[in-house]
């Protein structure tokens, strides 16, 4: 059930009557539970198991430390063992499943193919980081473990949280799980101009842009201009494809009365990678940073053992963005991507420039996102690439001049990708504008006639859903 | 507030300029019949060649025909001159309209008609009738053919689709549209730099060439689109079959004598073995209640990964074990005929 299909927008519809007709904050809850564990047992069944027995799991692990708080230690480890051990296997199972063949097989048992191919739970990334933060926090003693197993249920399985973030923290979005309720009609107010973008955003440019991108990602041998015309597109893809995902999640979130972090401030407009980070799906970045990053640099500070400057300075921002790029998958562009973001951050560092930093004339802060831009390009054609072979031979061979085909083809998708990144750069610059002038509503307006006009009977899955 | 009755006003303003623009263009009344608008022309080439070579067997099938059947071996195999039918992106609401207005309305009609399938695609008439496909259909289709646009397009609408289809003109001619954008965007460019449109295709085909193309890189979203075929509602045959093609195929074929014979080809589905073997047995049930010959290779457990090229398609290896098997079965079913 996509975001942006009928069949959700049906069942959308029914939770949001049944949860604003009853009034009682526990019926409510109650509802969205409901609710969360249908929307998610809806895309596979067993999925809504995974989700509840490691609830569970996490639940009572949580009540533990708050009974016996000498017993942290032990049960944080239980905790960090299942999460990541579940995430760990859906995510590197594919990995070894010809060896679970090969093995099955010389015990003479014929494997379905079906059984041999598992697939990563849509969502599990997402909510297993939710659950760790919770736990981490809990363990730490900055965050009271939920007395009520319905709430924290709720916590975990948040249906317009539950398959791609933002990656809400306990500390935000338990309180408002807590507390009662009542319809305000600025819900709405806030909500709707979410809910048009994130149409907008998915249906006309991210699936346009997809069909362009795909075509370059799949060129045995592109030229150079091909593959900065590919990575460009996918520059805009993933940004419209996944900043979409958050405007309606956020949205949806409004309506029921729940006020959620944004994930994305403009991030093209960065200067430098710290920067980049702190505008890119932030909800991830903040998780790292207080989770992976700062505990690293902590460790290293009070080591017995004297880790000179470089090692402390180089390596959080190494090891932060290695699991960063481990966690979208299990392959190693994503690794290399990560391991690329980490250099580049230890890179700007070593320069003096980290995310505060304020370039002292225009010129240079012009060419200080100039910069940027590319290296941004970059990573995503690192990210995008369909293996690191591939990768390394097409940067081998992007040197040598395209063909005509190629350039042609490249003009069509640089003049697509410019046609469908001006609406971004106008809501961009409409931000700035007065909240309720004319320019924004009929920017609005023309929004969502395209919306009608892009529908489709079978819209594409979110990027993010595969992570 | 304010913004949201401005949005409102500014929403109205352009629905109704554009539905004014719109109706002024196509000149289509509304309310309107829910589903595609299809134009007057369609093609009959196939009715001619059939005219004009007289064909005995006559093979239908996508890309997995293309790749597992040799139409000269067969022919040589079973001593019958055949005709094939066949290319990447066909499914049953092809078949069905080829069938119907092309091979019935031939003067000649085939001994024997073969429609080679894969997995649950002979009932599901939406599979692969969307965007670029549904220019392809029309291309076969007459413009008022009832049960194409019942089966693969009404049928499978919503109720807010098909309030939208009767009452609204923008989402009537979207694809309209859409096209007309994709256009300007695909010529503007490439014609600045003085290659024109006929220029700007040519590359664009060269670009999907094989030898450009890398396809286990787009097998990923090959299998994207087959999900649909093992969907719950797909795999279940007793739901499915009344509103698919299937019936009336079988019914064109005794009218008009026509000897229907439907092989299943083998491919690795992305679906349960239990599901896919509950799908066929009802099949196969099915088609033996009507009288229909059913050549089932899916699971000849004589085709290994060795013949198979990716998840669909056989290798030339498997091109000619499934090209002799088939004519095998062919010439049993001729001899007991």
């Amino acid at each position: 059930m996509s975001f942006t299909s009928y069949n959700f927008l049906l069942f959308y519809f029914i939770v949001f009557v049944l949860y604003w007709t009853v009034r009682e904050r526990r019926w409510q809850n109650l509802i969205l539970l409901a609710a969360s564990y249908y929307f998610y047992g809806s895309l596979q069944s067993w999925y809504a198991i995974l989700l509840g027995f490691s609830t569970l799991v996490d639940f009572f692990l949580a009540r533990g430390m708050a009974a016996r708080p000498e017993r942290k230690r032990s049960l944080i480890w239980v905790s960090l063992l299942v999460n990541l051990g579940v995430l760990a296997f859906f995510k590197y199972y594919n990995f070894f499943a010809s060896d679970v063949i090969t093995f099955f097989g010389d015990l003479g048992i014929k494997t379905d193919p079906f059984i041999t191919n598992i697939v990563l739970p849509a969502g599990l990334s997402f909510f297993t980081l939710k659950k760790l933060g919770f736990m981490l926090d809990v363990s730490r003693g900055t965050l009271k473990a939920s007395p009520s197993l319905i709430d924290f249920a709720l916590y975990v399985s948040f249906f317009p949280q539950l398959i791609s973030g933002p990656i809400d923290r306990a500390q935000s979005l338990l309180p408002q799980i807590e507390a009662a309720r009542v319809w305000n009609s600025s819900f709405f107010l806030n909500a709707w101009p979410l809910l048009v973008m994130g149409l907008f955003k998915k249906l006309v440019i991210a699936d346009s842009i997809q069909i362009l991108v795909g075509r370059v990602f799949s060129t045995q041998d592109p030229s150079g201009i091909l593959l900065l015309s590919g990575s460009l597109g996918f520059t805009l893809q993933i940004l419209a494809d996944f900043s979409a995902y958050t405007d309606m999640s956020r949205g949806m979130a409004l309506l029921l009365g729940f006020t959620t972090p944004e994930n994305f401030r403009q991030p093209y407009l960065s200067i430098s990678p710290t920067d980049f980070w702190n505008r890119w799906h932030i909800t991830l970045s903040t998780w790292l940073r207080d989770y992976v990053f700062f505990p690293v640099q902590r460790s290293l500070m009070r080591s017995r053992f004297r880790f000179n400057r470089l090692v402390i300075a180089a390596t959080p921002p190494l090891v932060t963005m290695l699991i960063s790029g481990m966690w979208h998958g299990a392959r190693s562009n994503f690794i290399l991507w990560g391991l690329y973001w980490g250099v580049l951050i230890v890179l700007y560092q070593s320069l003096g420039i980290r995310g505060d930093w304020k370039p002292a004339s225009i010129g240079k802060s012009l060419l200080a996102w100039v910069v940027m831009f590319f290296l941004i390009v970059f990573s995503w054609l690192i990210f995008r690439a369909p293996s690191t072979t591939w990768l390394f031979h097409a940067l081998s061979i992007s040197v040598l001049p395209p063909s005509r085909s190629e350039f042609i083809f490249s003009l069509i998708i640089l003049s697509t990708i410019l046609a469908y990144a001006i609406p971004m750069m106008i809501h961009n610059l409409l931000d700035r504008s007065t909240p309720e002038s004319w320019g924004r509503a009929v920017f609005y307006a023309v929004a969502f006639a395209l919306v009608i006009v892009y529908s489709n009977a079978a819209p594409a899955d979110f990027i993010y859903f595969q992570f | 507030m304010r913004l949201l009755v401005k949005f409102f006003i500014a929403l109205t303003l352009i629905l109704a300029a554009a539905s004014f623009l719109l109706l002024q263009k196509f000149g289509v009344s509304f309310p309107r019949d829910p589903g595609p608008i299809l134009d007057r022309e369609f093609r009959s080439n196939h009715r001619k060649y059939l005219e004009a070579n007289r064909p005995q067997i006559v093979l239908m099938g996508d890309s997995t025909l293309l790749f597992g059947v040799d139409p000269e071996a067969l022919a040589e195999q079973t001593g019958k001159s055949v005709y094939s039918i066949s290319y990447g992106g066909m499914s049953s609401a092809m078949w069905y309209l080829i069938m119907k207005n092309n091979i019935v309305d031939s003067v000649h009609k085939p001994e024997q008609l073969v429609i080679v399938f894969r997995s649950t695609i002979l009932t599901a008439p939406g599979f692969r009738v969307q965007g670029y496909n549904l220019a392809r259909l029309d291309e076969y289709a007459r413009p008022r053919d009832y049960l194409f646009i019942q089966n693969s397009f009404v049928n499978l609408m919503n109720p807010v689709e098909l309030m939208a289809e009767k009452y609204f003109p923008l989402y009537v001619f979207r694809g309209s549209l859409r096209d007309g954008v994709d256009a300007y965007l695909r010529y503007s460019a490439p014609a600045l730099a003085g290659c024109d449109r006929g220029c700007t295709d040519g590359t664009l085909y060269q670009m999907q060439e094989h030898r450009f193309v890398n396809l286990s890189y787009i097998e990923g979203d090959a299998n994207a689109s087959e999900a649909y075929l093992y969907t719950d509602q797909q795999m279940d045959f007793g739901s499915q079959v009344e509103t698919s093609y299937l019936p009336a195929m079988i019914e064109m074929a005794k009218e008009n004598n026509i000897h229907l014979v439907f092989a299943r080809i083998k491919v690795i589905a992305d679906a349960p073995q239990y599901k896919l073997e509950a799908y066929n047995k009802a099949l196969s049930a099915y088609l033996a209640e009507n009288n229909v010959s059913y050549i089932d290779l899916g699971s000849d457990s004589r085709f290994t990964e060795d013949h198979l090229e990716g998840s669909l398609h056989l290798n030339e290896k498997g091109k000619a074990l499934f090209t002799k098997l088939l004519a095998d079965a062919l010439v049993k079913l001729s001899l007991g005929d």
